[in-house]
């Protein structure tokens, strides 16, 4: 029905400055796309060229089947919700809500019903006849919101619409949003910074940095899967730990040297990864979650690094622990609280090859095993 | 900006103006260079006579006469005016002032009656015996009721002065009052800390506070002034006055333009007067300092 | 005590300002034999309409004030349409020759009117609009000024509020339309005060263009009548006095539009 494709579309600024390489990426009809990266990466500017609000330099632009790179955006019948919500703000409530539906030229009374229909699924009844001055952040955020959504659109864009909200608003409208478009199942590309909100909203995630698209895929297999160090470290919170690591040629199955210390992979059977020797050799980082730390109890005596703890944060019934291991290397760990660390205290981790992540050395990950 | 319709918006929105303003703005500019190098009889006979009208100009005693007058009015307006209106502006500013609003309101509403308007109350204001100036003159400090203000040659720029008087001070206040309520009140309590007194607070914290606004209602006032028709040409008719008393550049502009026919004289007239008000604009700003700032 | 002093002179300023105009009022309705028998005021009993009447009945007042109004109105609608259109284009996009467009129209904002008198004049002569209302009309359509007024207020639009109304289905002249000028709604206000005002009280160039006194506007009209009715003072007053009231009107009705700060609170949270 609605599919939008992205074919080999870049982005080149009228000063030269190209914001997006080479994007290839396709949306299927119904999905909830959200586009997460780190500011100045391109996801606006990929979101305004789909909204026809940016040129596209080079490449194609389809929804539909269509290329509509050179539709203006009324032609291409799309919503959008802006960060700062773009109310107007000479008309109420219900004239911005009903605007996109008077600028469609539609009836009336067509235009009053599905408005009203609209303000009551987001509980703006008795606020239409209000100007948006006169509205809170989390209302106008929800009139944005009506104004996208009364129009039946192609697609549904959203641009950071939480990040002028406070936290608990946030974490609110998160589900709600979620929730409104797996009702009207609507193609939603949303764009975002938060990877919290990335994660907990999208079906599928697309992660870009410097402008390029790093990975598309479902929260979880960006969690389990990433493809580089980029995505590695910028999905998940707190971060994951990458430390240079380097294979140590020896019998009994690999080797890796971290820190000065010999870890064994064992047979790689253990790892998520096709380990075979020659991947192996190719290993030069090491990625750990912080929360993938385990007590070094419950693993061998060649899985183990130590170290001096630096600094501790009490986080409840977890400590979030900052480790200076053998050769300087800062290793942070979650770890349990029922015994409070102390700075300058030596301990041990330990190390569950099961939840390594393996990176070569341009960044990307070593070939996960199947299935 | 992206698509075709959206490129060719800006061009389409802007062309009314720009073909209005190349018929009506431009071109008039350009041929009024021109024209001032011609003796015209009306708009259909012309004579090219280079730079003549310019060098006739010079030595053109009436002229000189207007010029001299509309300096004086310029000089008189400016030198009274302005430090009147900031001085309202600055009783106006005052914390324990109430009804602020009112006051302003009312110092503006000479201004709502408009130059011509204001001109033509002024007539019979002005006038002897009947009029309300010498009558009020005659009231308080028993002054002759007679005197004959736009008769008088050593009265006339006096009474033009008092009218424009009356007619911008509550204007220009406004400006101040404005520039004045745009200083940060923290630096007036920075000041006091460091101990400045009410005169130093002046000095070195609302004077630089509205410079900018001081210097653009000089210069604006001075141009302003420079450009003197309406008030003398109602209140004193085409002969401008006893002794040509009134007589201002642009009266004379429009004295050999309009009631002469030679558009020519009048066009080297205007460009004269541009060329004087230009130079009194950069002498203000290099005086005031403000060249060097942008520099 | 110093406060007493500051009222004082304000009060003192006030009166300065509003004598006058007082006195203006008063002398509408004052006899013409009276002018001479109260300088300042004449008793309430012998105050009366009759100058009104003469002006509507023995003068072509009622003509002036029909003619200013045409001319006025036609002026500021066209200025309106054309500055605020213009000063969008150039608040708004981004196209090769904004620079120097710009840059033109402050070049000539520098040139004192009057140095346009005699080659406008030239050029109405040919168009044939000499005695005309629209020679009057026609040149006033350009207000560089107001174009910049509109300009620098309409840079604070929001751009986003723009692609908003973009996405919603407009195209870029209902942009404009629907969305910038009412949200300009206050500049527009002030705009259309001081472009009426400005051709309202405008004498010179219609001094020199208008010749029947069927087409004549109220400044020129009025002090036309001081000639032919010689000494007819009261009606005079009165004239002058119905010419300032619409200006006043205007005044009063836009005054809301400077207060209303219609974009507070429309962006951001
Ligand atoms: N109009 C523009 N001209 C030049 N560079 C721009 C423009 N808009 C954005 N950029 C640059 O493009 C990059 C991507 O911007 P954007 O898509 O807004 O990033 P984000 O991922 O934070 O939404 C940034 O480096 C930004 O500075
Ligand atoms: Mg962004």
């Amino acid at each position: 029905m609605a599919e939008i494709a992205f074919r080999n579309v870049n982005k080149i600024y009228p000063n030269g400055f190209q914001a997006v390489h080479r994007l290839d990426l396709s949306i299927a009809d119904g999905e909830f796309l959200v586009m997460v990266g780190p500011s100045g990466c391109g996801k606006s500017t990929t979101l305004r060229m789909l909204a026809g609000l940016e040129t596209i330099s080079s490449g194609d632009l389809l929804i539909a089947g269509h290329r509509v790179n050179d539709l203006h955006p009324r032609a291409r019948n799309i919503a959008m919700v802006f960060q700062s919500y773009a109310l107007y703000p000479h008309k109420t409530v219900q004239g911005n809500i009903e605007f996109p539906l008077r600028m469609a030229r539609l009836p009336a009374a067509e235009v009053k019903t599905r408005a009203l229909e609209v303000a009551r699924m987001l509980e703006l009844e008795p606020l239409l006849q209000r100007k948006p001055g006169l509205l809170s952040g989390g209302q106008r955020q929800r009139v944005a919101m009506a104004r996208a959504l009364v129009r039946d659109p192609v697609a549904f864009l959203m641009d950071e619409p939480l990040s002028n909200l406070d936290a608990k608003l946030r974490v609110q409208m998160r589900a709600e949003i979620a929730a409104l478009q797996r009702r009207t199942g609507t193609t939603t590309v949303y764009v975002t910074h938060d990877q919290v909100e990335a994660m907990t909203m999208g079906d599928r995630v697309a992660v870009f940095k410097d402008g390029l698209l790093q990975q598309v895929d479902t929260p979880q297999q960006l969690f389990e899967r990433p493809v580089n160090t980029f995505v590695a470290g910028f999905i998940g919170s707190p971060s994951m730990n990458l430390i240079t690591a380097r294979r140590e040629p020896a019998g009994g199955g690999p080797v890796l040297v971290v820190a000065g210390e010999r870890i064994s992979l064992g047979k790689g059977m253990e790892t998520r990864f096709n380990l075979t020797d020659a991947d192996a050799e190719r290993v030069v980082c090491l990625g750990l979650r912080p929360e993938d730390v385990v007590d070094p109890q419950l693993v061998g005596e060649d899985r183990r690094l130590h170290g001096r703890v630096a600094l501790t944060e009490l986080l409840g019934r977890e400590q979030m622990v900052y480790l200076d291991l053998r050769d300087g290397t800062r290793l942070v760990a979650r770890l349990h609280a029922d015994r409070r660390l102390k700075a300058g205290e030596e301990i041990a981790v330990g190390i569950d090859p099961a939840r390594l992540y393996l990176f070569q050395a341009d960044g990307r990950a070593l070939p996960y095993r199947q299935g | 900006m992206p698509l075709r319709t959206a490129r060719t918006a800006p061009y389409l929105f802007l062309a009314p103006f720009v073909l209005s303003f190349l018929i009506f703005g431009a071109y008039p500019i350009i041929r009024s260079v021109m024209l001032s190098f011609y003796i015209t009889s009306g708009p259909e006979a012309q004579h090219f006579v280079g730079l003549d009208n310019y060098l006739h100009l010079l030595q053109d005693p009436d002229f000189w006469t207007a010029v001299r007058n509309t300096a004086t009015f310029a000089l008189g307006s400016v030198l009274l005016q302005l430090p009147l209106s900031l001085g309202l502006a600055l009783l106006l500013n005052r914390a324990d002032i109430r009804g602020r609003n009112v006051f302003r309101f009312i110092f503006f509403s000479p201004n709502l009656m408009g130059l011509v308007f204001s001109a033509l109350l002024f007539m019979l204001i002005l006038a002897p015996r009947f009029g309300l100036l010498n009558a009020a003159l005659h009231a308080l400090f028993g002054l002759p009721s007679t005197t004959r203000w736009l008769s008088t040659p050593s009265l006339v720029m006096p009474a033009l002065i008092m009218v424009a008087l009356w007619l911008y001070t509550g204007f220009n206040m406004v400006y101040f009052l404005a520039a004045l309520q745009a200083v940060d009140g923290e630096l007036y309590e920075a000041a006091t800390i460091d101990g400045a007194g009410r005169w130093a607070q002046f000095w070195h914290v609302t004077l630089p506070g509205i410079r900018p606004v001081l210097i653009f209602v000089v210069v604006l006032s001075t141009i302003g002034s420079f450009q003197l028709f309406e008030l003398a040409f109602l209140l004193l008719g085409n002969s401008s006055g006893p002794d040509q008393a009134g007589l201002t550049i642009v009266m004379y502009l429009y004295q050999n333009g309009f009631l002469g026919g030679d558009l020519g004289y009048a066009a080297a007239i205007g460009w004269t007067l541009a060329l004087m008000v230009l130079l009194l604009a950069l002498v203000q700003l290099r005086i005031t300092g403000t060249g060097k700032e942008a520099r | 005590m110093r406060r007493l002093v500051v009222y004082m002179l304000l009060v003192l300023f006030a009166l300065l300002c509003l004598v006058p105009i007082a006195w203006l009022v008063a002398s509408a309705f004052k006899a013409n034999a009276d002018f001479h028998v109260y300088p300042v005021v004449p008793p309430v009993d012998r105050l009366t309409l009759a100058n009104f009447t003469s002006l509507f009945t023995q003068m072509p007042f009622l003509r002036f004030m029909m003619n200013s109004f045409f001319v006025a109105g036609a002026t500021v609608i066209l200025q309106l349409f054309f500055s605020s259109l213009g000063g969008f284009a150039l608040a708004k996009y981004d196209f090769a020759g904004k620079k120097a467009v710009m840059g033109v129209m402050l070049a000539t904002m520098m040139i004192p009117g009057p140095v346009l008198l005699a080659p406008m004049y030239e050029l109405i002569y040919h168009m044939g609009l000499i005695d005309s209302h629209l020679g009057l009309i026609v040149p006033g359509m350009v207000n560089v000024f107001g174009m910049f007024l509109f300009r620098q207020s309409m840079l604070s639009v929001p751009d986003e509020m723009l692609q908003a109304a973009r996405i919603d289905g407009c195209n870029e002249f209902q942009i404009f339309w629907h969305v910038v000028m009412p949200v300009s709604r206050p500049i527009v206000g002030a705009f259309c005060l001081i472009a009426f005002m400005g051709t309202w009280n405008s004498f010179l160039w219609p001094q020199i263009i208008l010749q029947s006194s069927d087409r004549f506007t109220l400044p020129i009209g009025l002090n036309q009548m001081i000639g032919v009715y010689e000494a007819d003072y009261g009606a005079m007053m009165a004239g002058t006095l119905l010419a300032v009231l619409p200006v006043v009107v205007l005044f009063f009705l836009l005054q809301k539009e400077f207060i209303a700060g219609l974009t507070k609170g429309a962006v951001k949270g």
